[in-house]
């Protein structure tokens, strides 16, 4: 009975020639006395007998001449349907489409976020810097130069020198002032942003010419003191410092900017 | 590929049992063949590379329709070649009629068989590959292969026992 279980497991290898000589011997000299084996090795040769005779119908020459015609014919067609070519084969799913919408969404945010944040500096810096020196510094150094620059227009065009010498010690130190204010105005106008800042920079320019000329003025030449204010005058300085004390005054100045055509 | 359309041809025949679905099944090995011919690296004969892609696409189809094996009941293997055998040779009507007979019944046996027992069945005894290359084929054990054809003919022989009864 052992020996039957061995014999019938090595059936297939005997039909497929696929035994070894030691089986191929042991099985024919058991089959030889054991119907049973026997039996079953000879219903397996029958039945793969029969397989193999069944065959497969054979088409016609015409299917086999046609065979690459058609394949074309599939292959363009699955090649339309499936856009299988590298060019189309990058296809689109919805996950796809979400990561896609995602990732521009996140850089159009990305794009204004740093677009406020551009205008932001504007803003802050509106007033302001070219180079090294802080917008506060600039703003404080062009409101100095105005302060200081009308108190020395007032001065010089509200006293007398015909009477006594110009060149005391009052005078020396509104000479230094000037100095100090030239160099300021030099600073500011190096640093200052001509285009957003006009104003001051129109300020600059009109008391500059009269800072210089008292900045320059020595023992001997006190007569140019007249020149001095008769310029004054005529550059209607006067009123030019009463629209800055004005503006000073009323914060709604800077909602009329046509006032800087004034000045 | 011209030398392979005859063989991929007849055993997508043995796989999914009719002419139509032989060729549209090796038509479709023959486009996978075609678009990935970059992936065949030539370790091994195109033979089996072309072989392998049949099997891998008939399983892939199986899942979602099921085949007959040797059933030969489409009308174009009845009108056009119902009195040929398997060389083409006409056969007569008698031998015609006990040939389809035991066809159906082997067919009957054959796809009650398990998907890998059918599957190696076929290309043991239909394709006539070695134990070897079958094992090579599916990338399974030789000794898996020898006894999943051991539990297939027993099978086999079980379902046909009624057909040795009646002669």
């Amino acid at each position: 009975m052992k020996e039957c279980r061995k014999i019938k497991k090595i059936i297939p290898e005997i039909i497929n020639n696929e035994a070894e000589q030691n089986d191929r011997i042991l099985f024919f000299n058991h089959i030889k006395h054991c119907s049973s084996c026997r039996r079953e090795y000879e219903e397996i040769k029958d039945i793969l007998l029969s397989v193999k005779s069944s065959g497969r119908p054979e088409p016609p020459e015409e299917f086999w001449d046609n065979y690459w015609i058609n394949f074309m014919r599939r292959l363009h067609s699955y090649t339309r349907t499936n856009n299988v070519f590298p060019f189309f084969r990058f296809r689109i799913n919805k996950k796809q489409i979400v990561k896609v919408a995602a990732a521009v969404a996140l850089i159009v945010t990305g794009f204004f976020i740093g677009k406020i944040s551009q205008n932001r500096h504007l803003i802050l810096s509106d007033g302001n810097r070219k180079n090294n020196y802080g917008s506060v510094y600039l703003e404080e150094l062009s409101d100095q130069f105005l302060r200081k620059s009308q108190i020395i227009i007032l001065e010089i065009s509200n006293s007398d020198y015909s009477k006594s010498s110009p060149v005391n010690s009052d005078f020396s130190e509104i000479i230094t002032v000037s100095r100090q204010l030239i160099n300021n105005a030099n600073t500011i106008r190096e640093n200052i942003d001509n285009k957003s800042n006009p104003r001051i920079i129109k300020f600059i320019e009109d008391f500059e010419p009269f800072l210089l000329q008292i900045a320059n003025i020595d023992n001997n030449k006190t007569h140019i003191l007249s020149t001095i204010k008769k310029g004054i005058q005529q550059n209607s300085m006067l009123f030019k410092i009463e629209i800055i004390t004005m503006g000073r005054k009323s914060p709604v100045y800077k909602n009329f900017p046509e006032i800087n055509n004034i000045i | 590929m011209e030398k392979y359309k005859k063989k991929i041809y007849y055993l997508a025949y043995d796989l999914t049992g009719t002419h139509h679905n032989a060729e549209d099944l090796s038509q479709e090995v023959f486009i996978k063949a075609f678009l990935n011919i970059k992936k065949f690296r030539g370790d091994s004969d195109l033979g089996s590379w072309l072989y392998r892609i049949t099997i891998n696409t008939f399983l892939n189809q199986t899942k979602r329709k099921s085949y007959n094996s040797l059933t030969g009941n489409e009308n174009i293997d009845r009108i056009n070649w119902k009195n040929r055998g398997f060389t083409g040779i006409p056969v007569s009507p008698e031998r015609s009629a006990e040939s389809a007979l035991i066809k159906e019944n082997i067919s009957a046996a054959l796809n009650n068989l398990a998907k890998q027992e059918r599957l190696i069945f076929i290309l043991k005894y239909l394709q006539h590959l070695s134990t070897d290359e079958i094992s090579d084929l599916l990338n399974i054990k030789t000794g898996t292969v020898k006894s999943t054809i051991h539990r297939a003919l027993k099978k086999m022989r079980k379902a046909l026992a009624f057909y040795r009864e009646q002669q």
